[in-house]
């Protein structure tokens, strides 16, 4: 009897102080040199080469800095070149700035530049960067130690080189994590990190601690520079549902955080937070043209599926009323975006219903876009067709339309484009489809428009690349290889006394900024 | 009215239970006949509530509220099929498990031991993330989880069903297994099981919403409470509150009312906390003329009344027990003679109202509340021991000595150094050993030596003793009444001694009223206690009817012989 | 007669335990340190062939999950060269059996893989995340305990032999309603009400933050505790009103033990067999149960990251996972177990299933 009551007692006593009590508000914000920011998930890997999207980027922004950064309007600034110079669309040679340490002290050479490119570059490393910076062209980088320059060669023109090099996947990894590149993954090489950042903690799920690096002096310079000094410590913490974010925000229990829907209202004129919102994610109708499927050589269906449906309803539906319509694949502050909406099919729902009437087809999309993937569904069935929407989890959706397939006619396809280039979405819906190793999941070429882009990747010259890039878009504008919706806006929340700066569609997590 | 549906009746919760689920079942049918096109329609998105949309509408432009009432029907027949296939399998593998050899139930048990053990959410999960999202494999998913719950409980029912004179002698007779099962075992396993599916239909009903909360549940066009709860929550603190309200009401509902009903069976299976108070103990003691006290006796009852409700169960009794006196009080079940004793020692149970002219223990009258101290010093009980009157958990010596330190609240070492005195003094064996023993630890004659210790500890004037030795084997009988005439001698303390044996009661006492149908018929001396003596026809027909009437009288005090006795003692 | 075996009678009762062969005499007789022995060699064969099973039938159920595991880690712009290179890092390109034998060779030398996803040991994750579900599920059960047996206890008496009607049906529609409320709702109820910072209330984080800690854990524990409390204190009532009716309570009363005594003394020790063996069901559901209330309170527990780790088909995270809460689950059945012994040594006997 004793015995139970005395176990009882010792597990209750510890149960307890485990709890504690409520959140003083005297103390809600910690110290004043660590900043709480969210993630939406663990970062999958810590080798920037590798990095896929999302947090990957944010964590490898903040470990490894790039040759060139991007700055507003579109523009580059220096990185850890200083300046840069292109030739032509092929041929680009980089100044390196000198002085430049990585996280273990040794010094930031040409050569430790034009080795990392190179793993970049490389498809062997597999790097999902690497069709961004070079198409499918190959490059070489040679370094010029005395001449503190790296050159560039790349076997095929690609005008949106310089603006690959700013993506974090690109960024440079010191010689001693290219001699473990292995463990780059696990961010566990001490010595590998190039950025403002060391990882100091990383707890899965839990929590990853980044600290400052005293030596660190390569901070771009920006157009309009940065106010307040960069926090000592930074405290990443994944957290997915957005308003468990937003309520984490508002109790004081997170300094940044990034929120992407209905929740952004409750940030509404509340003058603790200062919100920023960032368009690089937009979403669009795919279909599969595969032959043998629903859509192949069927432009008058693809045509009714697009009368049939109203991108506002979509975007309101998946942002919370906070997204726009847009009319290409890309946001509309990208340059070169069609804007023009007569380029695109108008509704109908009528025209809609005499071509769809008792036709089956299946849509898949990612859980992400559920309820944007139900409305699509259930917009088609209205216009008579037999339309089923799968929401899948991202490894069933990667299976089932990565690799080409027939398991799908139409893809509610969520592109996110960080570095705001045109030619990274149009080629989702037109060049080498992915069975090729390319990234247009259509499975049609459409040589009219890729030609098009090619000829835009080969133009320096803004003007010219334009036009190219806009008789693309009209391409498949009027074949309906895809039908644009809407951006799907995330919106950066700041506490008062911090700050972050987006740069069009782009928000950079090296910007964080205590006020002082 | 049948005495279940009465019960059923007097449950409020029951009754609620079984009206909220008649709403949701309604709702179930209905809605989706009347309401199906409007739930599809798309209006103006994102609306707060108005007229036409009392909840509002979704992002899509639905109707909040219609959705949720659409969505009874197929939440309900998704609950009743995850609850079905967790039922059925789970009674299947219980029972079958109870059909196999010994050395194969074992095993089976254990394994299912350890799936019981297994978090059932966490099963479902991988088990949907197998068969992948949508309604219908969720379903199956919860069901599978749980199987082994069910299939354990139905084993425990089993275990005592299987134990039962009639499945016994159904296998005997070689009545083929499944057989047995369905006919024998499960019918009589009914009742339990049906609880346990309300249960089961409630915590069902949280894990589908909880599997769809995840995404993994229904998918579009079908939609469930689960599913609308999900699409609701993000909205909860943006701004639109009241798109969660329909079905989160509904799903609350519909589990409160499987719970009510889960709860009103189980209070209606078990008739002891079925009972009803038939009314309330009160004072009811009506002043009537104080009779004169009769000195001569310790005990004094007079015109001492017994009702339950309306209804008098004992009338008008009165008795008197000298001090040293050893009266026997006898009549077959129901006669009242239990009810006396038990009012006399102030522990009569719930829901009887009593009132007597005079009820005395010496100059204690027990008309008037008593301080407990007091009481335990005047009465004492010895109960029939069908061993259930020690408590099972806890050890001999720790209820012995209780009734030591709490009345003569000396310290627990000195209570158990005169406990074992006691324990000594009844003959008991190893009392230092008994004290560490557990009831179950001991034999029934054992604990009834203990009892009567124990009874002795407070020095009480007057010892009931209700049938002391009815469930005892025949030589232990003649030891525990050997046993309380030593009191009786030794000690002078008055026995009240209630029995349906006439026998015994002869050998014992000496006086014996007679009760019948809550009277007292006949009070005579023991000696006097022959056919050709008594005068009441009832008391003869008492007599007539015990066998060993006309043996000569015993060779042990209290024992009365018979064939079986001498059978027994030949034996051990 | 169709019995096989006709010395072997279907339906007796199991044998005393596993190894026991028939004995002759009372249980009583024996040495008292048997049942403690046998229970022990019973129980530990019993936790190596579940840990077997788990091994197994994890390996195999992760293999069922429909989506390459590959295609999801490859990512959006994966093509084929790079998903098969995936493929092959992760061992996937080779056959199951063939992987089975090195998982099984990985699990005996101590090791749970390496993690799909984060390169990282399936231990470090696992017990990364693992503190979390403890401290919520360990200082949950102990709350239950300690509200849900005094509370039922309270109304059982209270309402014993149908006095207080309207305190029993109150009791059972109140507990009913609160069980009824799915933990996520139930969850976004107690995020609205404490963490928003409406009114006066104290303000407690919505989800884990290691500035606060120890609050953080606050609302978790709150949401996961309600639904087990009215369930158990629902039990403890019922089984109250079944103990006291019973004929030792009558004897407590017959010696006129005073009411403390008799509630405390005598009928809460009988009412325990009952309360810890729903309390280790409870305990492993509340680890189940974590599964909803980590996701809504952002608690990195094992929970939330099963979740994860079926959704990024991280196979050795998941098989570690179902492992580990498997491992966890029978411990936790075997100490309620030791405990119903310590309680009443009959228990030790064979398997508890007629308890």
């Amino acid at each position: 009897m004793f015995r139970r009551g005395a176990v009882l007692a010792v597990v209750a006593a510890w149960g307890l102080s485990a709890t504690g009590c409520g959140v003083d508000e005297a103390a809600l914000r910690g110290s004043t040199d660590t900043i709480n920011m969210s993630l939406n998930t663990d970062p999958a890997t810590f080798d920037p080469a590798l990095a896929g999207g999302g947090d990957d980027f944010t964590v490898a922004r903040l470990l490894y800095d790039t040759v060139v950064r991007k700055d507003s309007g579109n523009r580059l600034v220096g990185g850890i070149a200083s300046t840069w110079e292109a030739e032509d669309a092929a041929h680009y040679t980089f100044t390196i700035r000198k002085g430049l340490t990585c996280s273990d002290g040794s010094p930031i050479t040409p050569s430790a530049v034009a080795r990392s490119l190179t793993r970049f570059a490389s498809p062997e490393t597999g790097s999902p960067g690497r069709t961004l910076a070079l198409g499918s062209a190959t490059a070489t980088f040679t370094a010029d130690d005395g001449a503190a320059t790296v050159r560039a060669r790349l076997s095929a023109p690609w005008s949106d080189f310089l603006t690959g090099l700013s993506l974090p996947s690109a960024g440079i990894v010191c010689p001693a994590g290219l001699d473990h590149a292995e463990q780059l993954a696990t961010g566990k090489v001490k010595g590998a990190f190039s950025g403002p950042y060391t990882l100091t903690s990383a707890r899965p799920a839990v929590s990853y601690g980044l600290t400052l690096r005293s030596g660190y002096t390569a901070w771009p310079r920006f157009a309009r520079p940065l106010r307040g000094v960069p926090a000592k410590h930074l405290e990443l913490t994944p957290i997915t549902d957005y308003s468990t974010i937003a309520t984490k925000l508002v109790s004081y229990s997170l300094d940044v955080g990034v929120v992407a829907d209905e929740n952004v209202n409750r940030f509404d004129g509340d003058s603790r937070f200062t919100t920023s919102s960032a368009s690089n994610t937009t979403t669009y109708l795919l279909f599969n043209e595969r032959p043998g499927t629903v859509f192949a050589n069927r432009p008058d269906l693809r045509t009714a599926v697009a009368r049939a449906i109203d991108a506002q309803t979509f975007s309101d539906i998946v942002s919370g009323e906070r997204g726009s319509v847009i009319r290409s694949v890309a946001s509309a502050k990208v340059p070169c975006v069609n804007t023009d909406r007569s380029a695109l099919v108008a509704a109908d729902r009528a025209a809609a219903a005499k071509k769809l009437k008792g036709v089956r087809f299946r849509i898949v999309g990612t859980t992400l876009l559920r309820g944007g993937n139900d409305y699509i569904a259930e917009a088609l069935r209205k216009a008579g067709a037999t339309a089923r929407a799968d929401s899948l989890d991202n490894a069933n959706w990667a299976t089932v339309t990565a690799a080409g397939g027939k398991d799908w006619d139409i893809n509610v396809q969520g592109d996110n484009n960080m570095m705001g280039t045109l030619t990274s979405s149009l080629l989702r819906v037109m060049g080498p489809p992915t069975e090729k190793g390319g990234r247009n999941k259509t499975g049609l070429v459409n040589d009219e428009g890729y030609a098009a882009v090619d000829r835009a990747m080969s133009k320096l010259d803004r003007t010219a690349r334009c036009a190219a890039l806009h008789s693309a878009q009209k391409s498949f504008l009027k074949r309906v290889d895809a039908i644009p919706l809407s951006t799907l806006p995330s919106t950066t929340v700041v506490a008062k006394g911090y700050s972050i700066r987006t740069f069009d569609d782009y928000l950079d997590p090296a910007t964080l900024r205590i006020d002082k | 009215m049948s005495p279940r549906s009465r019960r059923h009746h007097g449950n409020p919760g029951l009754v609620l239970g079984l009206a909220l689920l008649g709403i949701v079942v309604l709702i179930a049918v209905l809605a989706p006949v009347f309401f199906t096109g409007e739930a599809d329609a798309l209006g103006s998105r994102f609306a707060q509530p108005s007229s036409g949309h009392p909840l509002g509408t979704d992002a899509a432009g639905h109707d909040v509220l219609l959705r949720g009432l659409v969505a009874t029907r197929l939440t309900l027949v998704m609950t009743v099929g995850a609850t079905a296939i967790a039922v059925a399998l789970g009674i299947l593998l219980g029972t079958g498990v109870w059909l196999m050899g010994p050395r194969a139930r074992e095993v089976c048990l254990r394994v299912i031991d350890a799936m019981v053990a297994f978090p059932g959410l966490l099963l479902a999960l991988v088990v949907a993330a197998v068969l992948g999202a949508g309604g219908s494999s969720v379903v199956i998913a919860i069901g599978v989880a749980g199987i082994p719950y069910f299939a354990r409980l139905t084993a425990n029912l089993a275990a005592k069903v299987s134990q039962r004179e009639y499945v016994r002698t159904a296998r005997l007779l070689g009545v083929s297994h499944p057989r047995i099962a369905i006919r024998h075992m499960l019918p009589n396993m009914a009742e339990p099981l049906l609880v346990l599916s309300a249960s089961t239909f409630a915590s069902t009903l949280t894990a589908l919403s909880a599997l769809s909360f995840v995404g993994i549940g229904v998918q579009s066009p079908s939609y469930d409470w689960g599913k609308l709860l999900s699409e609701a929550l993000p909205s909860l603190l943006a701004g639109r509150p009241f798109q969660m309200v329909g079905p989160a009401a509904l799903v609350i509902v519909t589990g409160l009312a499987a719970i009510l009903i889960g709860d009103g069976l189980a209070a209606a299976a078990n008739p002891r906390t079925a009972r009803r108070a038939a009314g309330r103990r009160g004072a009811r003691d009506t002043e009537r003329d104080t009779p004169v006290p009769r000195d001569e006796y310790l005990v004094d009852v007079q015109d001492l009344w017994i009702h339950s409700g309306d209804k008098p169960l004992v009338k008008g009794v009165s008795f008197g027990i000298r001090p040293g006196e050893i009266v026997g009080v006898v009549g077959e079940s129901g006669s009242g003679k239990t009810l006396t004793a038990m009012s006399l020692a102030r522990l009569l149970p719930d829901g009887l109202t009593l009132s007597s002219s005079r009820m005395a223990i010496g100059d204690l009258d027990l008309r008037w509340p008593v301080p407990p101290g007091l009481m335990a010093e005047t009465v004492s009980l010895v109960y029939q021991d069908p061993g259930s009157t020690f408590n099972p958990a806890l050890a001999l010596g720790t209820q012995l000595t209780e009734v030591l330190r709490t009345h003569k609240h000396i310290g627990a070492r000195a209570a158990r150094r005169r406990m074992v005195e006691a324990l000594q003094a009844v003959h008991l064996t190893h009392p230092e050993r008994r004290m560490k023993q557990y009831p179950h630890e001991l034999s029934g004659g054992m604990r009834q030596r203990a009892m009567i210790a124990t009874a002795l500890a407070t020095e009480p004037r007057l010892i009931i003793a209700d049938e002391p030795t009815t469930a005892l084997d025949v030589t232990v009988q003649a030891e525990i009444l050997r046993e309380l005439e030593r009191v009786n001698d030794r000690l002078g303390t008055s026995i009240m001694f209630i029995s349906h044996d006439i026998g015994v009661v002869r050998a014992l006492c000496h006086r014996v009223v007679v009760m019948y149908r809550g009277e007292v018929v006949e009070e005579i001396d023991a000696a006097d206690l022959t056919v050709e003596s008594a005068r009441h026809p009832y008391t003869r027909a008492l007599l007539a009817a015990t066998p060993d009437i006309d043996r000569p009288v015993e060779t042990l005090p209290g024992m009365a012989w018979t064939p079986e006795a001498a059978k027994e003692h030949s034996h051990g | 007669m169709t019995s096989p075996d006709a010395t072997e009678i279907p339906g007796l009762p199991p044998p005393a335990s596993a190894g026991d062969r028939p004995t002759t005499g009372p249980r009583r007789l024996r040495q008292p340190s048997s049942p403690w022995l046998g229970f022990a060699l019973r129980r530990l064969t019993g936790l190596v062939t579940i840990f077997l099973a788990l091994l197994v039938v994890s390996f195999l159920i992760v293999q069922l999950i429909p989506g390459d595991p590959a295609a999801g880690i490859a990512g959006a712009n994966a093509d084929p060269a790079d998903i098969a290179r995936v493929r092959h890092e992760l061992r996937l390109d080779r056959p199951v059996w063939e992987r089975f034998v090195d998982y099984v060779g990985d699990v005996f030398s101590g090791h749970l893989g390496t993690s799909f996803k984060y390169r990282q040991p399936v231990e470090t994750i696992i017990f990364n995340r693992l503190p979390f579900t403890a401290t919520i599920a360990l200082a949950g059960i102990v709350i239950v305990l300690l509200v849900s047996i005094p509370l039922g206890m309270i109304v059982g008496v209270l309402t014993r032999g149908g006095r207080r009607t309207w305190l029993d049906t109150t009791f059972g529609v109140v507990t009913g309603f609160l069980d009824a409320v799915p933990g996520y709702i139930m969850a976004s109820f107690l995020v609205v009400t404490f963490a928003v910072g409406i009114g006066a209330v104290p303000l407690y984080p919505p989800a884990y933050t290691p500035r606060f800690a120890a609050q953080s854990f606050v609302l978790p524990i709150a949401s996961i505790v309600i639904g087990p409390i009215c369930t158990v204190s629902r039990v403890v009532r019922r089984e109250t009103a079944v103990v006291l009716d019973n004929d030792y309570m009558r004897t407590a009363h017959g010696w006129r033990l005073p009411a403390h005594k008799r509630y405390v003394k005598w009928a809460l020790p009988n009412l325990l067999t009952t309360t810890l063996t729903l309390s280790g069901l409870i305990l492993t559901g509340m680890i189940g149960g974590a599964i909803i209330i980590e996701s809504v309170f952002a608690l990195p527990g094992l929970g939330s990251g099963i979740i994860k780790a079926i959704l990024d088909r991280d196979y050795p995270v998941i098989q570690g996972m179902v492992i580990v809460i498997g491992m966890i689950a029978a411990i936790v059945n075997l100490l309620v177990d030791v405990l119903l012994g310590l309680i009443d040594q009959r228990t030790l006997g064979g398997s508890h299933v007629s308890a």
